[in-house]
């Protein structure tokens, strides 16, 4: 740092606003520069006289009594403490109310555009589904606690509903006839195993392109592998109900 | 218990429960040292009675805002201080940053400058009058009230960096002022006026400032 460098720090360093380690530079320059050493005990000496000139200025004996006689009305402490509460509570119903009505315009709305929802009854028409976009068809769901009905799917223990269409996989058992979607995850947990769908429905809706019946098709589980087919890395397509197996 | 002897948050009390005389006893308990840092700001003594007047109409005003948080003192000083800006901007004499290049200097005498002519503090108080209002401020916030950097910023509404240019700035001035004056008359150097007042200004303070914290 140069002396002029110094010199402007000497204001910071009178005042304490220094850090340890420029104030310990500032002191070394200080020993061995008197200009700013000069510098610094003129401006102890300045902050003295201009306190001085400041507080020797006279004082208008008549400020107290101005500032008395120009006191505004002061409301009783009683009433602002009183409105406190009652101001909160009307802010919290306010609140309430705004929330309680956004919910119910929220959910008559729902109600109105979801076709599966409480508008509607329940009363969905079995071949007909709707969606929020992309095709959809019916399909049928195989419950999974009822007793399996061998070479039939469609059987009493089977409920039809719409569902948006999903990627679907030829059934080894029926062919062309119809598709089977096996069901994961929750859905198996819950007790739906599989959905059937029509192929005649479900033609030309798949966003998979054509596939392999061979590759696709795998038997139940605990059951022999034919030869020559390839088993899928993941979910296949099941005909019997998991409680099956 | 005597009026005097509660402690500014117990008068406060009875401000709000409509006791005026409570608010004079804090009227007299800060007069004198309000209206000196208004002066010193503001660098006119009448307007700086008016400034101080406004200031404790508007803190009654708004007691009800005053939680306690800090000393009444200092809450009452933020007041004043915000209030002599705001004259201080309406007379075009406050510089904000982006102005400060700009040397605004206030050089018309004051009628106090008139009546205070030839004493010892003339000098020094034309030397004040002579810098821009915001080195002013700062000097007097730094020299009188014994504020940080940081609280007088916080108070000026400008970074630390900026307080410590014009605390700097002023005293260079005023030191460019105020020394070929002091110096070329015998025994009225700075050295020695300053240890005049070292021991003048206790006295005058009343027992010694009190440093709050805003």
């Amino acid at each position: 740092m140069t002396c002029a460098e110094f010199q402007n720090r000497t204001s910071a360093y009178l005042d304490g606003e220094l850090s340890h380690w420029t104030r310990w530079k500032v002191d070394n320059h200080l020993r061995h520069c008197p200009e700013c050493a000069d510098c610094l005990h003129d401006f102890q000496d300045l902050d003295l006289l201009v306190a001085e000139s400041v507080i020797a200025r006279p004082e208008p004996a008549h400020l107290t009594y101005s500032v008395i006689t120009r006191l505004p009305a002061m409301p009783p402490a009683w009433r602002r403490r009183a409105l406190r509460p009652v101001m909160a509570g009307a802010a919290l119903a306010c609140a309430q109310v705004l929330a309680l009505g956004g919910a119910y315009w929220w959910g008559f709305n729902q109600a109105g555009t979801d076709g599966g929802g409480r508008a509607t009854g329940g009363a969905v028409p079995s071949n007909v589904a709707r969606g929020s976009g992309g095709p959809t068809v019916p399909v049928t769901f195989t419950h999974a606690t009822r007793a399996p009905q061998p070479g039939n799917t469609l059987a009493a223990n089977t409920r039809t509903v719409p569902m948006r269409t999903a990627p679907v996989r030829r059934s080894q058992a029926d062919g062309a006839a119809a598709r089977v979607v096996p069901l994961w995850g929750m859905s198996r947990f819950n007790g739906l195993s599989s959905l059937t769908v029509p192929a005649s429905t479900v033609a030309g809706t798949s966003t998979h392109g054509p596939r392999n019946d061979s590759r696709l098709s795998r038997p139940a589980r605990g059951s022999q592998p034919s030869r020559g087919s390839q088993p899928a890395r993941r979910s296949q397509p099941v005909m019997v109900p998991a409680g099956a197996h | 218990m005597n009026q005097a002897q509660l402690d500014d948050e117990a008068l406060v009390v009875e401000c709000l429960r409509g006791e005026e005389d409570a608010f004079r006893v804090l009227v007299d308990r800060y007069r004198s040292r309000l209206h000196p840092l208004a002066a010193g700001i503001l660098h006119d003594s009448d307007l700086a009675a008016d400034a101080v007047q406004d200031a404790f109409l508007k803190a009654y005003s708004s007691l009800s805002e005053y939680r306690g948080r800090g000393q009444f003192g200092a809450w009452l000083r933020r007041i004043l201080v915000n209030h002599c800006l705001s004259i201080l901007r309406q007379r075009h004499a406050y510089l904000s940053l982006e102005d400060l290049d700009q040397e605004l200097i206030c050089r018309e005498r004051t009628p106090e400058d008139h009546v205070m002519a030839g004493s010892e503090a003339d000098g020094i108080r034309q030397a004040m009058g002579r810098l821009p209002a915001h080195y002013r401020a700062a000097l007097v916030l730094r020299a009188v009230e014994g504020l940080s950097y940081r609280e007088i910023s916080g108070l000026l509404g400008v970074p630390e960096s900026t307080v410590e240019t014009w605390i700097h700035r002023g005293r260079m001035r005023m030191r460019q002022l105020l020394k070929p004056e002091l110096e070329t008359a015998p025994a009225r150097g700075m050295r020695g006026a300053a240890k005049r007042l070292a021991q003048a200004i206790p006295a005058l303070l009343g027992g010694g400032m009190r440093h709050d914290v805003c």
